[in-house]
């Protein structure tokens, strides 16, 4: 035991001591953060782009237009004061304030907000607008027909002009339809010709219901009257199911996430510090010195703690953000990684996903001279690897589907895929068996990765996959392969 | 004396190939032994069952009274063939950590591995990371590794492979100085000029089989001894003195307008050089040089496998 400390502690400074330990360190949580910070970065830095109607329908669309615009900003403000009441003072504030909203308008939603997050609502800045319907151009208004409109449209969005104009919406109707020419300063995609679309059809359906004789009155009721779907599930706290019943699954599934970067992670410093032990001859040295067990135990441990490490300054810097950014969300999050033992289930699948794979990754390391003969066998392993990944997001909405029930049962696959479904209360026996499974699972795995270990560390020759498997083969039947 | 190791009837087989084939020899306390051979001849095989860091297939071993080295690590220091240290890590602290896991403090460990770069004009690299260390200074960091933990059985592979002379000189140094402090050494080497000097006794393996164990006149004495005789003479001549076996030219030269010969003859086992030359001079041979060569270590060797090395 006091040579596997001494080997975990020796492979735990070798690491902690370099650069690249605490520049990797501070790069993960300065990429998150600009990830995430970048679309609002951008956003705020964009002027709202202006589009200029040319309403040549004989409709009087320009107003509707307009007026819906304006909802759909509202809309979007009373999303952002949810969203930060939420951060601020947790999902129930939230809710409240998009109940207001939806009963009683913008006004509503401001003092709704105002009174649950005071503090938030004192900084709060709202989003922009998607885009702002300014005047046509003299030339474009004066236009009589689309092609003319467009015509004289050109140079205000090819920046031959100062306008400031980024839209152009030319809008016609014949007999049957209207159609809309939607002009564009950038070729890439657009939302706003969507959006226009779904305001003129709505707007035409109006007009062609009135003039069938519907009246204003019964349009508005049956707008009104639209069925609400309130979505209810056995597994929801309250009378519906609410942001707060979700999050266990999204959390779950962020773990589940995690789980699988963190144990990548490590087991490629793992990997990569036992090939250049191999090559620089150390492992041979240290064979003289200490037993297998002893030098993959130290090994494993020692990146390990590297590993963990990395994870808890991670999440210090990540509880210590939530708490400041987010403090009414910060709450919540304590009550369901307790309430669903997922803080639990992560660790236990932490250590038991790690040690699984690291012990596989150990043993290909001390067969392989170079980091190209490793990658040659971590390749179909990393193949092996992906197949959770697929089915992780699929277990958010799905977590009962039986293929994902069938690979809680595949020992490699268990950690990420029990830890993604662990919020969503499998069953006791699906738990214990799944565990039990991992736990035999790593078992042998320890037991035969030692074996190839041992043959891989005294091997000088080239890399040949068909060694590595007679070498755990002999290792079964209590054989050694040869040395050069 | 005790015996610090002991093989009884060694095989190793590694599917259709014997490495080593029926290997027995034992090394008292406090000797130093080499383990001579070419390559391929199955030394370091031998060493790793030694260390028990691989099975022998036939008969046993016994290290410092047990039958498995792994139960006496910390009794023993090894120096493998192909050097491997952590290249980041400082002298000081790669010789402190191996003698630590050899049961040695840390304080302990840091204070000999000081000690010991200092004794051998490492003082100034101690602390500078190894991968900027020259090679023959980074050997030494090896062997110093090796030794730190004042081991009772030294097991070298090839120690002085890529060393130059003045290195060469220093590392025979340390290795007197293990065997006075009474380690017992067993070095593998297949350059025989080391083991002639440094060696109580040798054992010859070729082609995984023992070929001698003994001392170095026992080795010696395996190899004929060579009169070599050069002059205006013939080799019938030669050939008559007393005590001579066999007479081969060794080379012609034409000095001075007179044909010159060297001839190079052996003598029988039991005959007496100076009987043989002292008859040469007696019977009037034109000798212009003579030359009484006893056998070495590399033509016992070439004796007893009949290989060159």
């Amino acid at each position: 035991m006091r040579r596997l400390l001494k080997i975990a502690l020796r492979e735990y400074l070798s690491y902690v001591r370099t650069v690249g330990f605490w520049l990797s360190i501070a790069g993960l949580p300065v990429i998150m953060g600009l990830a995430i910070m970048a679309p609002t970065l951008v956003a705020r830095s964009a002027p709202t782009p202006n589009m200029a109607i040319i309403d040549l329908s004989g409709r009087n669309l320009t107003p509707v237009i307009i007026k819906e615009f304006e909802r759909q900003q509202n809309v979007r403000v009373a999303k952002a004061m949810a969203a930060a009441a939420t951060a601020a003072a947790g999902p129930k504030a939230g809710e409240a304030i998009m109940a207001s909203f939806d009963s009683q308008g913008l006004k509503a939603a401001e003092a709704s907000f105002t009174s649950l997050a005071p503090k938030v609502a004192g900084a709060f800045k709202a989003p922009s607008a998607e885009v702002q319907i300014v005047p046509a151009p003299g030339p474009v208004a004066a236009a009589t027909s689309a092609e003319a409109a467009g015509k004289a449209l050109k140079p205000y969005l090819a920046d031959e002009t100062a306008s400031g104009l980024t839209y152009g919406a030319i809008i016609t109707a014949d007999t049957k339809a209207l159609s809309v020419d939607f002009w564009s300063r950038n070729i890439g995609p657009q939302t706003l010709d969507d959006s226009l679309k779904d305001i003129l059809r709505d707007e035409d359906r109006r007009m062609r219901l009135t003039q069938a004789g519907v009246s204003d009155a019964l349009l508005k009721d049956i707008d009104t009257a639209a069925p609400s779907v309130r979505l209810r599930s056995p597994k929801s706290q309250g009378d519906q199911v609410s942001l707060r019943d979700r999050l266990p699954t999204v959390i779950g599934f962020v773990m589940a996430m995690g789980l699988w970067t963190v144990i990548l992670s490590g087991v490629g410093i793992l990997l990569n510090s036992v090939v250049e032990d191999k090559s620089s001859r150390v492992l041979e040295v240290l064979l003289a010195s200490a037993s297998t067990t002893e030098i993959m135990g130290g090994k494993i441990l020692g990146v390990a703690a590297v590993t963990f490490s990395v994870l808890g300054i991670w999440l210090t810097l990540g509880t210590a953000m939530l708490l400041t950014s987010a403090p009414g969300l910060s709450e919540d999050l304590v009550a369901i990684l307790a309430s669903k033992g997922l803080a639990y289930y992560f660790g236990f699948y932490l250590v038991g996903g790690y040690l699984m794979y690291a012990c596989v990754f150990t043993a290909i390391g001390a067969f392989c001279e170079t980091t190209r003969e490793a990658q040659t066998l971590v390749g179909p392993m990393m193949l092996v690897l992906s197949i959770p990944m697929i089915f992780m997001s699929q277990s958010i909405t799905h977590p009962d589907m039986p293929i994902i029930k069938v690979l809680c049962w595949v020992p490699p696959f268990t950690p990420f895929m029990m830890m993604v479904r662990a919020a969503s209360g499998p069953t006791l026996w699906e738990l214990v068996g799944t565990g039990l499974g991992m736990i035999a699972f790593i078992a042998v795995t320890l037991w035969l990765s030692g074996k190839a270990f041992r043959a891989g560390a005294l091997s000088t020759s080239k890399l040949d996959p068909k060694a590595l498997i007679v070498g755990v083969a002999k290792g079964l039947i209590g054989l050694r392969s040869k040395p050069a | 004396m005790t015996t610090a190791l002991s093989l009884n009837g060694v095989t190793k087989r590694y599917g259709d190939f014997t490495a080593v084939q029926s290997l027995s020899f034992g090394v008292e306390t406090g000797q130093i032994c080499g383990f001579l051979g070419p390559n391929g001849a199955g030394k370091t095989s031998t060493i790793r069952m030694i260390l028990g860091l691989v099975e022998p297939t036939e008969g046993s071993i016994e290290v410092l009274g047990t039958n498995d080295a792994r139960k006496v690590r910390e009794r023993i220091g090894f120096l493998p063939e192909e050097r491997g240290l952590y290249k980041r890590m400082t002298p000081v602290d790669a010789i402190a950590f191996f003698a630590g896991l050899k049961g040695v403090s840390d304080r302990e460990a840091r204070r000999r591995a000081k000690q010991l770069l200092e004794e051998q004009g490492l003082g100034a690299a101690m602390n500078r990371p190894i991968k900027a260390l020259s090679k023959g200074m980074s050997q030494k960091v090896q062997l110093l590794s090796a030794i730190a933990h004042e081991p009772d059985l030294v097991i070298l592979d090839e120690p002085f492979s890529g060393l130059d002379p003045v290195n060469q000189q220093s590392l025979e140094a340390i290795i007197r100085g293990l065997a006075a402090k009474g380690s017992t050494v067993l070095f593998s080497t297949h350059v025989m000029q080391h083991a002639e000097r440094l060696c109580d006794r040798v054992v010859l393996m070729a082609r995984g089989r023992k070929m001698f164990d003994g001392d170095l006149s026992d080795a010696r004495s395996h190899a004929p001894r060579l009169l070599v005789l050069e002059g205006n003479i013939s080799l019938a001549a030669v050939q008559a003195l007393p005590g001579i076996e066999r007479v081969e030219v060794a080379a012609l030269n034409d000095q001075d307008g007179t044909d010159q010969v060297q001839l190079s003859a052996t003598l029988k086992p039991s005959a007496n050089g100076q009987e043989a030359l002292r008859a040469a001079f007696t019977q009037g041979l034109d000798i212009r040089r003579f030359e009484l060569k006893e056998p070495s270590l590399h033509d016992a060797f070439i004796a007893l496998t009949g290989d060159q090395i």
